[in-house]
């Protein structure tokens, strides 16, 4: 029925190529026919071409041709569309089915089908590969957002949305850098993403941020650059971790630790109360008696005015040493916050000088000082490691109290540690510590002494363990207990 | 070593011990002042007239270890302490341990005047009778050992023949015996050297 050539071309066909009549009988068909539903040589010449569908096409195409021949409406033909075809084991597959007329009367038609499993299979899976992505988006705890080169929100999942616009807010199109407050900060930021252009890693930090409700959050933004296929800067993937909740309750445990440390430290001078008491009447009674003596010499009948002038200013300097002493105490009571500096341990050490002194008198106990000279600097807060050197002078003057009034000797001595530390020792010549006690020495509330909060030690520890440095006790010679306090040293500063 | 009474001040407070030198100057009273204990042990003589002031605290050896030292010594000096708030306990002690007075820092110099005076008027008290005490026992010391016997059942109130009886000799030699003693001991009357006796009593037996 048809000529050589339109037999050969055809068969040439990849395609299959189905004619059918009017009433839907197959006429004609190539061999790819065949091949693509699995039949062999003539057995479907004469089948309706329904054969070839799945329902619910199997049923209705006598409708569809129906339909067409009294409509003229054609839905397909010349339109081309995607369908589904049926092969002889009744499996269903895509086809591409485009179809011609064959004019006449009555007209026939030409089909062809083209499988397209293969395309259908591939954007089945980047559709799946999209929700998969899609959902991975929206289960993350954190913010995702993808910037174009502008830093302009492109994409963002819903918790980014939530958290940094509100419901009605389209946060498309937006700058990142809107989402960071501070001025600083915002150019701390932009100069982060740059500096992630040519790498392949992330760049991370932590950024203040101003939620849709207006609240403060604090958010750690990772960033990465993306690349076009060609090799040019696309932008950013960016997620950010709202660590607000982890922030407050690291400020809280600080704050918490801190109190803890003030009251401990209030604690220990209010132990130390007496020794204060007794170190300011020192220069309290110095002043009233030189003051009474004055005006006993001023009353004579031939004054010493020698007497009275050297008395005058000796008043003026016990009156200064009794200042000193306040304001040696007041910088340990003083509530502000924890703050480092470059610091010389043997300035601290001086700084105590006076107060150790008059504890070590009420303990009746001689105070050794011997300070190594030329220390490279700690970076510390002094308050706090004064704090550690109080306690440690306390529990060895409280360790040599059942000695001999002459025997009990209590030292203090600073020294370098190896290459990059600096050390402090307290050494007391007592009975030493109990080796039953020497496991749970640094454990809050362990204490040998009737008064004392037990802490003393173990606030020691976490304040030096947050200085990064160790603390410690041996045994002295020949007998006592010795701790030790070891710092880093600052880098660069005199060796 | 001066005759004058000197007011000595131990306290390892410099300030307090050059307060105390003015304010005594101020009144007419010498001062010596002392940094430590040891140090006021190591200078001190038996013999200076005077009181010691003394601060109960001080590192090394403390006040009160320094009045144990003097009593072990047999010093008669008088010692007032200075003490500080919360001190009691301590000055109770001292005060059981024969200390003169004690007053707490910072004080009324009034007070502290008073005390002082007090003290070396009793340190001259105390070293006028320790004088004659010491003279008195030179004088038995010069007695032969049969005066003495003789000069004890005098004191004892028994008469020349009951003293005769108990020694075994006669009267007239208890005569003669009783006769070097009153010369000896620079009486004139066996009630003076009864009174005598009385007053070198809890130390005369050696």
């Amino acid at each position: 029925m048809f000529s050589r050539e339109t037999h050969a071309l055809m068969e040439a066909a990849v395609d299959a190529i189905i004619v059918i009549d009017h009433e839907g009988r197959i006429t004609a068909m190539n061999d790819a026919t065949r091949r693509l539903f699995g039949y062999a040589g003539e057995e479907l010449l004469g089948a309706n071409v329904h054969q070839l569908m799945p329902e619910p096409d199997r049923v209705r195409h006598d409708e569809y041709m129906r339909n067409y021949e009294s409509s003229g409406v054609a839905r397909i033909i010349g339109i081309g569309r995607e369908v589904f075809a049926r092969r002889k084991d009744g499996s269903v597959f895509p086809v591409h089915l485009s179809v011609g007329k064959i004019e006449g009367s009555p007209p026939a038609f030409i089909g062809i089908l083209r499988d397209v499993s293969a395309e259908h299979d591939a954007r089945r899976a980047i559709l799946l590969e999209r929700d998969r992505a899609n959902a991975y988006l929206e289960l993350n705890d954190s913010i995702l957002l993808m910037l174009d080169p502008q830093r302009r929100i492109q994409e963002i999942n819903a918790l980014g949305s939530e958290l940094l616009g509100a419901p009605s807010v389209d946060l498309h199109g937006r700058d990142w850098l809107d989402f960071i407050r501070g001025e600083t900060e915002r150019e701390r930021a932009m100069l982060m993403l740059q500096s992630s252009l040519g790498s392949p890693h992330s760049r991370e930090r932590e950024f203040d941020a101003v939620d849709a409700m207006g609240e403060e959050r604090r958010i750690y933004w990772r960033c990465i650059a993306r690349r076009a296929p060609d090799g040019t800067a696309a932008g950013w993937l960016c997620s950010g971790h709202d660590v607000t909740d982890r922030q407050r309750r690291e400020e809280e445990a600080l704050l918490a630790q801190e109190r803890l440390t003030r009251v401990a430290r209030l604690a220990t001078l209010g132990e130390m109360a007496a020794g204060v008491a007794h170190e300011l009447n020192q220069p309290l009674t110095a002043i009233t008696t030189y003051a009474r003596a004055c005006d006993r010499h001023l009353e004579n009948s031939s004054p010493d005015y020698g007497e009275v002038r050297e008395a005058v200013r000796e008043i003026g300097a016990e009156g200064q040493r009794a200042g000193e002493i306040i304001r040696r105490l007041r910088q340990l009571v003083r509530n502000d916050a924890s703050e480092r500096r470059f610091t010389d341990l043997n300035e601290l050490v001086e700084e105590l000088r006076v107060l150790i002194a008059a504890d070590a008198r009420v303990h009746g106990a001689r105070l050794r000082i011997d300070l190594a000279p030329g220390l490279p600097a700690v970076d510390v807060d002094p308050v706090q490691i004064q704090q550690v050197l109080l306690n440690l002078v306390r529990n060895a003057l409280e360790a040599v109290a059942d000695s001999p009034a002459r025997a009990r000797v209590v030292s203090v001595v600073t020294a370098r540690a190896g290459s990059d530390e600096v050390e402090f020792r307290v050494i007391d010549n007592g009975p030493g510590i109990a080796p039953g006690v020497r496991p749970r020495l640094f454990e809050p509330f362990c204490t040998s002494k009737e008064t004392g909060t037990g802490l003393g030690l173990a606030i020691s520890r976490t304040i030096v363990q947050a200085h990064k440095g160790s603390i410690g006790t041996c045994d002295a010679e020949p007998h006592g207990a010795e701790f030790f306090v070891r710092l880093p040293a600052v880098d660069g500063s005199p060796k | 070593v001066s005759s004058k009474p000197l007011v000595m001040v131990v306290d390892d407070d410099a300030g307090v011990r050059n307060a105390m030198r003015s304010l005594l100057k101020s009144v007419g009273l010498e001062s010596m002042l002392f940094g430590s204990a040891q140090e006021f042990l190591d200078g001190y003589k038996a013999s200076q007239p005077g009181c010691l002031l003394l601060d109960i605290r001080m590192p090394g050896m403390s006040g009160l270890e320094l009045q144990q030292q003097l009593n072990l010594r047999g010093a008669v000096i008088p010692v007032i302490f200075m003490t500080g708030h919360g001190d009691i306990p301590m000055a109770v002690e001292a005060m059981q341990h024969g200390a003169f007075d004690f007053l707490q820092k910072p004080f009324r110099d009034q007070d502290l005047l008073d005390r002082i005076q007090k003290a070396i008027t009793k340190d001259g008290e105390l070293r006028t009778s320790l004088g004659q005490h010491t003279r008195i026992r030179e004088k038995l010391d010069s007695l032969t050992p049969r005066e003495r016997e003789v000069l004890d059942l005098l004191v004892k109130g028994k008469q020349n023949k009951a003293v005769a009886q108990d020694l075994g000799v006669s009267p007239r030699t208890v005569e003669i015996h009783r006769a070097r003693v009153m010369e000896k001991m620079e009486v004139t009357s066996i009630a003076e050297l009864v009174h005598m006796m009385l007053d070198v009593k809890p130390g005369a037996e050696k």
